[in-house]
């Protein structure tokens, strides 16, 4: 309770730092908090202190109230710096462990690290050489770029997009416990092309994950999950139904998915197409 | 002999160096490569873009300070060539015996007997003559200091006073204003934090993350009013022979110490070997600068130090950017500046050799056992506002797991800390890369933490900056 009562003070002075101190004199809110303070002061003397520096901020005239206040700060500071929480209650359980199969050391030194995080990470030009040269001098086995590698993922340069696609795609099933942990179908591109490069790993693997993308995901979403569904025959009465769906986008990713299962009945249909017109 | 590409990329003053250097051996722009007999110097000839050949030579007489010449007008020390001179050689590319070139051997011979020189006043030191010390410009210096002080409290004052909430871009650039007449009054220290505290009420942030932010800094800045006025006032009595070589005082009032004060100050080890753990760099917006950051271990002391290089943005491409160094640094002279749990540390001359098991089994046996000390240690320094917000120390751990999804740290006491990544801070997020370590990482090692006290979520934070294992030292940053 009493350390509740120093965290109270710390948000008054706070109020009154950003208002300014001369509005300090006679603040009732600190007034307040005087009695509780003085009484864990006849057993905790730094209490007591302040309590007697707040009594100081009360009634200290305009032009001495921006030295008390600060003073008053200082010291409550001081105390409260001490009570950091650090444990934790509860059972430790293992970390689960993703291990990348091409991907175990942190070995890069940071003056080569740092450009290809930015290049990753932000936007402008001369970024796909700066990945390119890294990917060819093999810097992508440090760890610590797997993040901002899946981060650039959905990056609006599309050269950039496909060769971190490509990148990723090297590490096998072992980079999917790292896609699934961020996807939610719900999401927008980067959510996307994270599945797009899970269909791309696992092919019918993933069906179910594609199958409720179909169902419940947002249309960019979709979209993906109906081009990855190519590889799922059972999943051909569902593309027929979607190629009559309200949205363009869906129909037409349908459309060409199933295209794509029966190239032989599409070449048909071309070819009847050319007979006609002849 | 034998160069590493480690230590020459150590040497390079940036990464674009490195790469030019590179190329200029990949393409083969070396039209001759020589080392003498001994192998303490190479030398060559380089194709450029003038008329004639660069005339590039390396000398290692001193291992320690090799000697870089060149003919090319580049300003960047060393220059590609130089470096790409010695990335020929670690390359294994083929150097003919030669002897040496009369233009280096003239200046080894002048550079030889400066040396002997100094070697004997070193050891023949003729009495030193009384340093000439203007006492009374010492104290109008002081004097001046003393009123920078009093102009500080005067802002500090009248922002206290008025709000921080009414700080506008009108007020915040006659502050600006105001805090240049503290440079003129030799506090540059006292400057910098002044600027950095307004810095913060630059930011498009809502007003009470400023206000978090800021409000360390104000305390600082209130602490250096108090303790530089205390410090200067007894410093004008005797400006001679008060000079405070313990506490951070005079460097936050804005001195720059040389090496030979620190040295006469006593703050120097001599014969050390140091262990890069961490490297960071960032950008201090509000002192316009970038800062390079090396976390030390000194293996001779067990304590963690810090490397820090500052580099004004005007004259960035001029200093060395400093990088993450994966050897031994092995160093003669250690100058450890004043003040602080994680003191700042430089060298001016240093060998390095390769990273060894024994060192590892070192660098873990020197790391701290009791989590309850440490923080009662790390409490300490908190508190004291002069003091750094974000100390660094090192941590053994029996298992490194989870707790409701939270990484934690435990030791063998059964003590725990918990681990998370300290927002809005100078380095990247690491505790998302502890899943991705190898399980034999997670059990019976070391971790070196930054920490950093959140006093809305009322915890003492701890990131994870590099965890050191058997199979070696995994940096989680960089």
């Amino acid at each position: 309770m009493s350390i509740e009562t120093l965290y109270e003070l710390d948000r008054e002075i706070g109020r009154l730092m950003i208002a300014g101190s001369d509005l300090a004199a006679g603040d009732f809110r600190l007034e307040r908090l005087l009695p509780p303070l003085k009484q864990t002061g006849t057993q905790l003397p730094v209490f007591a202190r302040i309590a007697g520096l707040v009594e100081q901020v009360i009634q200290s005239p305009p032009e001495q109230s921006a030295g008390n206040l600060l003073e008053l700060t200082n010291l409550l500071h001081a105390v409260l710096y001490t009570q950091g929480e650090i444990g934790c209650p509860g059972d430790l359980e293992p970390i689960t462990v993703t291990t990348l199969a091409g991907c175990t050391r942190t070995y890069v030194p940071y003056r080569r690290l740092r450009p290809v995080i930015e290049a990753l990470t932000t936007k402008g030009g001369g970024r796909l050489e700066i990945i390119s040269e890294a990917d060819r001098d093999g810097l992508f086995q440090d760890l610590r770029l797997i993040h901002p590698l899946i981060q650039a993922l959905d990056d609006s340069y599309p050269e950039v997009a496909d060769l971190v696609f490509e990148i990723l795609q090297r590490n096998g099933e072992s980079i999917l416990p790292l896609l699934i942990t961020d996807y939610h179908p719900e999401g927008g591109r980067s959510d996307a092309r994270k599945l797009e490069l899970i269909a791309a790993i696992k092919g019918t693997g993933a069906k179910e994950l594609y199958l409720e993308a179909v169902e419940r995901g947002s249309t960019v979403v979709k979209v993906a999950a109906i081009k990855a569904l190519k590889a799922v025959p059972e999943a051909e009465p569902l593309l027929q139904d979607l190629i009559k769906d309200r949205k363009k986008e869906i129909r037409e990713a349908a459309t060409e998915t199933l295209k794509q299962m029966h190239p032989f009945a599409q070449k048909i249909k071309e070819l009847k197409k050319a007979i006609t017109k002849s | 002999m034998k160069l590493t590409k480690d230590y020459i990329d150590s040497l390079a003053p940036n990464q674009n160096a490195i790469q030019n250097a590179q190329g200029l051996v990949n393409k083969n722009h070396f039209v001759s490569l020589f080392q003498t007999q001994d192998e303490t110097l190479l030398f060559g000839e380089c194709s450029g873009s003038g008329s004639s050949n660069y005339r590039v030579s390396v000398d290692f007489i001193k291992p320690e300070s090799p000697v870089f010449r060149c003919t090319c007008p580049s300003r960047q020390f060393p220059c590609k060539h130089s470096l790409g001179l010695m990335y020929a050689l670690s390359a294994g590319q083929k150097f003919n015996v030669g002897e040496i070139p009369p233009e280096v051997a003239e200046l080894r011979e002048k550079a030889e007997k400066k040396a002997a020189r100094q070697e004997q006043r070193k050891n023949n030191p003729e009495p030193a003559a009384p340093k000439k010390v203007n006492q009374a410009a010492l104290v109008k210096k002081i004097q001046a200091q003393l009123q920078g002080i009093d102009l500080l409290e005067k802002m500090l004052h009248h922002l206290v006073r008025s709000g921080l909430g009414t700080l506008d871009p009108k007020s915040l650039q006659i502050f600006d204003e105001q805090a240049k007449q503290l440079g003129d009054l030799y506090l540059p220290g006292a400057q910098n934090l002044w600027l950095e505290l307004l810095w913060e009420f630059e930011q498009d942030e809502p007003l009470e993350t400023k206000y978090n932010r800021a409000l360390p800094r104000l305390l600082k800045v209130y602490a250096l009013i108090r303790k530089g006025r205390e410090y200067l006032t007894k410093k004008s009595a005797d400006p001679l022979n008060i000079v405070d070589v313990e506490t951070p005082i005079e460097e936050l009032l804005g001195h720059a110490w040389q090496l030979t004060e620190l040295r006469d100050g006593g703050r120097v080890e001599k014969d050390v070997e140091l262990v890069q753990l961490s490297f960071n760099s960032c950008v201090v917006e509000a002192r316009r600068e970038f800062v390079d950051t090396g976390v030390w271990l000194n293996l001779r002391s067990g304590m963690i130090q810090e490397t820090r290089n500052y580099r004004p943005f005007k004259a960035s491409t001029h200093i060395r950017e400093d990088d993450s160094f994966f050897q031994i640094v092995q160093v003669k002279e250690l100058f450890i500046y004043p003040g602080e749990l994680n003191p700042r540390i430089r060298w001016e001359e240093y060998t390095s050799r390769e990273f060894t098991p024994a060192d590892l089994k070192k660098v873990r046996s020197l790391a701290a056992e009791s989590y309850a000390d440490t923080v009662r240690t790390i409490k300490n320094e908190l508190k004291n506002p002069l003091a750094g917000k974000n100390p660094v120390q090192l941590l053994r751990f029996s298992k490194l797991g989870a707790v409701c999804g939270r990484p934690v740290l435990e030791n063998k006491d059964g003590e725990r800390l918990v681990l998370s990544d300290i927002p809005q801070g100078s380095e990247p997020p690491s505790t998302q890369l502890l899943s991705l370590l190898d399980k034999s990482d997670l059990g019976e090692g070391a971790v070196l933490v930054r920490f950093e006290h959140d006093l809305n979520a009322r915890a003492l934070q701890a990131q994870p900056l590099s965890i050191i294992s058997d199979t070696g030292i995994k940096r989680l940053t960089y």
